[in-house]
């Protein structure tokens, strides 16, 4: 028998079973093959095994020197290996789009183009994306020379997403603005005030069930403290502060990643570089208001022996843990401080040891930080 | 105590004697044997060679109840490795075969190693020629329909 030959439910079978990264040639490959992998029962099917590999694998989507890749990382091995690669071509049908920001929610990228001009939301799974036009402070932006920080969530009654953009310049200028996906619109949120903390510019929020967390500080110039805020998408407005396992300043290496996407993952360095922890909350429920932790730490490490005696990783170092491996998988440049010609994924173990240091692909800019997020496939519709 | 064995026939009419333990795992063969016992059981769409794999591929996996519990005669590590093996020296015409045959005798496992095969070859080839050329399949689109694909298409991973 021939491929082609199978009835419709057994090549579902087997196409169900090909990595998210085999998509694209599936769909030219033939009529018949076009039309099943854009089935949406084939579809759920699909990301069923996807849920079921991902327990050995991570699907990471990593932007680099302004592109954007898909890759698995697995760890089902001793060692750490990007098993597929694939490259996300630009939402102008080229791959000539130069994208200076992401944030993954619920299967959508959120994808910010250098000059900003158009953001796009970008379902990969379907290939559907959705331009979103926005004007610019110019002016302030320019005067300041600050940045606009974004996230996606959703409204969890409406089901419908909303992208946050802010500027946090507390004083000379704060703007929060919110696009809602059903009305194709922005608007400005004016009940945030008044506050006592700010998001530092370049903090990367973290969304879970629709909500974006985020790390943030006192204003107060006698407080260093450090805690965590949550934006409501539903309620379209800040909860109180959040506290975190442990004490922590904004000087320190503060990142925040998921598991399962119900349990926020958080990593700490403090600035001395002296001490290295991995903390995971219990579960988050449907009230962005309340974080708890575990007991214990899920990883600690000596980062000064393990790494590098001056080894700090970026404030918003991306990192994912894989809990059943007891791994967190850290990505920075490589060791050669002065001139890092790679990005690197440190596996660190939770015994404290550094499992393997694995190469992950060649850099461009030593300056510029590569950024990671987790990307868990999902059928959301976007238009 | 003997072990009861029963008997399954191909296409081609060639009897196959196996224990009833081994052909349980299908789940048609599982009802077909309490519904008539003692009977010989046609499979008449499956080729003795296809039959013979299946049965090959059964007895492996068979797992042997000594009274003291289930034991598998393999640890699930080697029975992976086995399987990997198992599939990796059938020819694709007929891995097509057996994995018709998994469907059609309901073989969960057997279903999902041979299924898997086929989806890690076309996940191996680097486009859509090599996914054409490795399984024989015609190119069905017309020039417009591969432009309206690129274009509606442009950005899936």
């Amino acid at each position: 028998m021939k491929m082609c030959d199978l009835p419709k439910d057994m090549a579902e079978e087997v196409l169900c079973r090909i990595p998210v990264t085999s998509l694209r040639p599936i769909r030219s490959t033939c009529k018949r093959w076009n039309k099943l992998s854009r089935c949406g029962v084939f579809a759920k099917k699909h990301l069923a095994h996807q849920a079921e590999e991902s327990k050995e694998g991570r699907l990471v989507v990593m932007m680099m020197d302004y592109r954007v890749f898909l890759m698995r990382f697995n760890l089902s091995n001793k060692s750490c290996v990007v098993e597929r690669e694939a490259r996300l071509i630009g939402p102008d049908g080229s791959d000539q789009l130069d994208v200076c920001g992401i944030f993954h929610c619920d299967g959508l990228l959120l994808c910010i183009p250098k000059g900003h001009s158009r953001l796009v939301v970008w379902n990969p799974y379907w290939g559907q994306t959705r331009w979103i036009e926005h004007t610019h402070n110019c002016h302030l932006v320019d005067k300041y020379r600050c940045s606009y920080t974004y996230a996606l969530g959703y409204d969890r009654n409406s089901k419908s997403h909303k992208v946050l953009r802010f500027i946090d310049y507390l004083s000379h200028f704060v703007e929060f603005k919110i696009y809602d996906f059903s009305s194709d619109s922005w608007r400005i949120i004016l009940d945030l005030f008044p506050r006592t903390w700010m998001i530092r510019y370049g903090e990367r929020g973290l969304s879970l069930k629709g909500n974006t967390y985020w790390f943030a500080s006192d204003t107060d110039r006698q407080s260093t403290n450090g805690f965590l805020v949550c934006f409501d998408f539903t309620r379209e407005t800040f909860g109180p502060p959040l506290s975190l396992p442990r004490v922590a300043s904004f000087q320190d290496t503060v990142s925040l990643s998921s598991v399962r996407e119900d349990q926020l993952v958080v990593l700490f360095q403090t600035a001395d570089i002296l001490t290295f922890e991995i903390w995971i909350s219990t579960k988050i429920g449907d009230d962005p208001n309340a974080v708890s932790w575990n007991n214990k730490f899920f990883l600690s490490a000596n980062i000064k022996q393990l790494i590098h005696p001056q080894w700090q990783f970026p404030a918003s170092a991306s990192f994912f843990i894989g809990e059943e491996k007891k791994v967190a998988v850290v990505f920075d440049k490589d060791t050669d401080i002065r001139n890092p010609t790679r990005e690197v994924a440190y596996i660190i173990g939770v015994d404290g040891s550094l499992k393997e240091a694995a190469d992950v692909r060649e850099c461009a800019d030593r300056y510029c930080d590569a950024f990671l997020c987790s990307y868990v496939p999902s059928l959301v519709q976007l238009n | 105590m003997s072990k009861k064995m029963i008997v399954l026939k191909s296409s081609e009419g060639v009897s196959f004697v196996v224990e009833e333990a081994v052909a349980r795992q299908s789940k048609i063969i599982s009802f077909l044997v309490e519904e008539f016992p003692d009977r010989e059981l046609p499979l008449t769409n499956m080729t003795s060679e296809i039959l013979r794999k299946t049965i090959e591929y059964c007895k492996k996996h068979v797992v042997e109840d000594d009274g003291g519990g289930d034991s598998s005669s393999s640890s699930s590590g080697d029975l992976k490795e086995w399987d990997v093996k198992f599939v990796a020296e059938i020819d694709q015409p007929r891995l097509m075969d057996l994995l018709m045959a998994a469907n059609y005798l309901d073989i969960p496992s057997l279903l999902d190693v041979t299924c898997q095969k086929v989806a890690d070859t076309i996940a191996a080839c680097n486009d859509e020629k090599e996914i054409r050329a490795t399984f024989n399949i015609e190119n069905d689109f017309t020039e417009e329909e591969v432009e309206a694909i690129r274009m509606e298409n442009q950005y899936p991973i």
